[in-house]
């Protein structure tokens, strides 16, 4: 069920939205950042589309406890 | 669509990892991509042939695509043609990600992480301070 697409509805497909930004003065003095991780963005600027995407995955099954065995080896 | 300029007067970045970016000037599209194994062991013994992504559902799964199906009409005016910032420090950047002084188009990143943690049964641990 989760990778199923949304059924969405359109009332109404004719309208058109218009969407105005004004974009004024902008001035920063010092910025300290620690960590920019796992897809993610720090940007200094305009764009127009962003799309970012992040698995993760630490299941219960992730812990494991026995026998060293290494991992199955590379293709 | 006029882009703005940016301005930094300084920039610090202590390191780049894992298919980051850093871009300094404009660009159409940033795509990074970036697969991991993240791996702890009790005993940090390591092969360099050892991973395999096909084995984990995770490094193929698709990823929910977003589909924009509005019509819209944007206007974006731009009364200040600078973007300006004095300094900018970042200890780090990882894993597909993206700092950018500039503009841009389109970002796409992605990054697919599987983390597995291995401990030995208890009586083979070698250190067993904490334990009653």
């Amino acid at each position: 069920m989760f990778y199923e697409p949304y059924t969405r509805q359109h009332e109404r497909r004719e309208t058109k939205m218009n969407f105005t930004v004004v974009n004024k003065d902008i001035q920063v003095g010092n910025i300290n950042i620690v960590g920019v991780g796992a897809s993610s963005v720090f940007l200094i600027g305009d764009t127009k589309t962003i799309c970012l995407s992040s698995v993760f995955d630490t299941p219960p099954e992730s812990l494991i406890i026995g026998p060293y065995v290494p991992l199955s080896p590379q293709a | 669509m006029m882009n703005r300029l940016s301005v930094v007067d300084f920039i610090y970045v202590n390191s780049i990892a894992f298919s980051s970016i850093l871009e300094i000037g404009d660009s159409k599209k940033i795509t990074p991509v970036s697969t991991a194994l993240a791996v702890q062991r009790e005993v940090p013994l390591f092969f360099t042939n050892e991973g395999n992504f096909s084995a984990y559902s995770i490094f193929s799964q698709e990823l929910p695509k977003v589909t924009i199906t509005e019509n819209m009409n944007m206007n974006i005016c731009n009364q200040n043609p600078i973007i300006k910032v004095n300094s900018i420090k970042v200890t780090g950047l990882s894993s597909s990600s993206v700092m950018q002084v500039g503009s841009t188009e389109i970002i796409n990143a992605e990054a697919r992480l599987k983390h597995i943690r291995k401990l030995l049964p208890k009586r083979h641990r070698t250190h067993t301070s904490n334990e009653t």
